[in-house]
C-alpha cells in the first residue's frame, strides 16, 4: 500500500494497514502526542533530544513507536543525520529487547548474535520500505513488532526453561498426581494487588527461570488448568504444575526478604 | 486468494489483546490459525517477559559489538534495497571478519579451519585484539583469499583500534587489560586448540 507525502510536515501521518478484520491500526494515545509534540521542533531541539539518554521512565523519554515513526519521516526526507541518530539508538532498544530471550542460546553467542542479526534485518526490511504499510505495527507495539519478527527466523520457543532445570526438576517432580496438579489453580487469583506490585517491583532479583515465570503470572498466565486447551504457565514449560509453585514459594520469600531490605 | 503469514497472525492476537495475555483471544485464534498454535502460544509468553522481565544491562563492548552488527544490518538491508548503491557495497566489506565469513556459508570454526588458525586466534582477529605489525602477511592473503576480497581491505580492518575501544568513555588509565593488543606470535604460542606442529607452522610464518 502507497502512501501518499505529506505537504505539512507538522502534521502527522495515520497508519494506513487493515487488520483482517478491515479495522486500520491506531497508535496509542501517549505516542500519538508524543510525534505531535516533536513535529513541533526544530531539527536542532530534536537531535538533542536523541541525544539525552534518559531513562523509560523519564519525562520525554522518546518512546520506541516515536522512534520508527520519525525514522521513516527521515528516510522519506531524505534527512541521514536524523535518521542515523534515530537508528543507533533503535539498534540499541532492539538489542536490549532481544538480550531478554540471550538464555535460550546458552553459552553460544554465535548463535545468539545470528538470530539477532535475522530478526535485526526482518525488522529493517519493513521499517526501511517506506512505501509499505508492512511497519505500521512497529508504531503501534514495538516490543511486540520485535517480539513478532523474532518469531519469524526463530523455529524454537522464546520462552523455555534452562536445559539443566529442566532435568532436574522433572526427575524430582514427576510423581505428581491428578489432584495435586489442580491445587495450584486459586494460586494466581492469590496474586493480590500487593504481591503484583512486589513481584513486578523485585523481579531483577529472581533467577532468569524465576524472572519467566514471574513475568507470565504477572501478565495474567495460569500455572494450571483443568481445561486442557487452555495455555497455561505448566504446559508452555512443559515443566509440572508443583515445580511451578516451589518456584512460586521462593520468589514469595526471596521478594518478602527485598521488600522488608527496601522498606528498612 | 489472502495468504497468511506468521507475523501477521501474531500481529492480530497483539492487537486483540493490548493489555496483556488473553485466554480467549489466544482460543479463537488457536481455532482459526491451528497451524500456527505452538507460534501464538510462544508469542503470547515472550511478550510477558518483554513486558515484565527487566533489562539486561549491557558492557560497553556489547554495546560496541551491538552497534557494529546493527551498522552491518542496516548496510546490508539498504543494499538489498538499493544494489547499485557502491559505497554502499564498498562499507559493507569488512565491519566483521566472521560476518563476512558466514555471508560465505562459513561459521566460526569453518573459517577458522580455512585460515589454518583456531577460532580463538580469529576472535582475536575480529577483535582487532593482535598488533597489526606481528600479524603475518600470508595470514592476511589467506584471510583476504577466504573472503574473496582485496588485501588493503583486510588490513585496514585489522590496522584500526579494538572492537570495543573505540566509542568508549572510559579514561585511559581505566582501559581493561583485556582490550590490549596482543603480539601475534605470543597469541599462537598461549592458543589452546592448536596442535604443536600447526602452532609451529604460524610461527615460521
Amino acid at each position: 500500500m502507497t502512501k501518499a507525502r505529506d505537504a505539512d510536515s507538522t502534521r502527522i501521518k495515520s497508519l494506513t494497514k487493515k487488520t483482517r478484520q478491515g479495522e486500520t491500526y491506531i497508535r496509542r494515545a501517549d505516542a500519538e502526542l508524543q510525534i505531535e509534540k516533536i513535529l513541533t521542533l526544530e531539527k536542532q531541539q530534536i537531535l538533542e533530544m536523541l541525544g539525552s539518554n534518559k531513562w523509560r521512565d523519564e519525562a520525554d523519554y522518546l518512546l520506541d513507536e516515536t522512534l520508527v515513526y520519525l525514522s521513516r519521516e527521515a528516510r522519506i526526507n531524505g534527512d541521514d543525520e536524523i535518521f542515523n541518530e534515530i537508528y543507533e539508538e533503535l539498534n540499541r532498544r532492539i538489542w536490549k529487547l532481544l538480550l531478554k530471550f540471550r538464555r535460550n542460546f546458552g553459552a553460544n553467542q554465535t548463535d545468539f548474535e545470528d538470530f539477532g542479526q535475522k530478526t535485526e534485518m526482518a525488522i529493517l526490511r519493513k521499517l526501511l520500505n517506506t512505501d509499505s504499510d508492512a511497519a505500521d505495527f512497529a508504531q503501534v507495539q514495538f516490543g511486540s513488532f520485535v517480539i513478532s519478527e523474532a518469531k519469524g527466523v526463530n523455529k524454537q520457543n522464546l520462552i523455555a526453561v534452562s536445559r539443566d532445570q529442566k532435568l532436574f526438576e522433572t526427575a524430582r517432580e514427576d510423581d505428581e498426581t491428578g489432584d495435586e496438579k489442580l491445587e495450584n489453580i486459586s494460586l494466581t487469583n492469590e496474586l493480590s494487588a500487593e504481591s503484583k506490585m512486589i513481584f513486578s517491583e523485585g523481579i531483577k532479583k529472581l533467577s532468569p527461570d524465576q524472572q519467566m515465570v514471574a513475568a507470565m503470572l504477572l501478565d495474567g498466565f495460569q500455572i494450571e488448568s483443568k481445561d486442557e486447551n487452555e495455555m497455561t504457565i505448566s504446559r508452555h514449560l512443559g515443566v509440572s504444575s508443583r515445580t511451578i509453585r516451589n518456584w512460586v514459594k521462593e520468589m514469595r520469600a526471596l521478594l518478602t526478604e527485598y521488600k522488608e531490605e527496601t522498606n528498612r | 486468494m489472502n495468504e497468511i503469514n506468521l507475523t501477521d497472525v501474531l500481529e492480530e492476537y497483539a492487537l486483540a489483546a493490548p493489555h496483556g495475555f488473553d485466554q480467549k483471544v489466544l482460543k479463537e485464534m488457536i481455532e482459526k490459525y491451528a497451524q500456527f498454535a505452538e507460534e501464538l502460544k510462544d508469542f503470547a509468553a515472550a511478550s510477558a517477559v518483554v513486558k515484565f522481565a527487566p533489562e539486561t544491562e549491557m558492557s560497553e563492548v556489547d554495546e560496541s559489538r551491538y552497534r557494529e552488527i546493527g551498522l552491518q544490518n542496516l548496510q546490508m538491508v539498504l543494499s538489498e534495497m538499493n544494489p547499485s548503491a557502491p559505497e554502499i557495497q564498498v562499507q559493507n566489506a569488512l565491519v566483521s571478519l566472521t560476518d563476512a565469513a558466514k555471508e560465505k556459508g562459513m561459521n566460526r570454526s569453518k573459517f577458522a579451519a580455512a585460515l589454518g588458525l583456531s577460532v580463538s586466534l580469529v576472535q582475536y582477529l575480529e577483535k582487532r585484539r593482535l598488533e597489526f605489525a606481528t600479524i603475518p602477511k600470508a595470514v592476511i592473503e589467506k584471510i583476504s583469499g577466504v573472503l574473496e576480497t582485496s588485501e588493503d581491505v583486510i588490513n585496514s580492518y585489522l590496522n584500526q583500534s579494538p572492537v570495543g575501544a573505540e566509542g568508549a568513555s572510559f579514561k585511559a588509565s581505566e582501559r581493561p587489560e583485556e582490550l590490549k593488543p596482543k603480539n601475534f606470535a605470543d597469541a599462537v604460542r598461549e592458543d589452546q586448540q592448536l596442535s604443536a606442529t600447526d602452532k609451529q607452522k604460524l610461527l615460521e610464518l
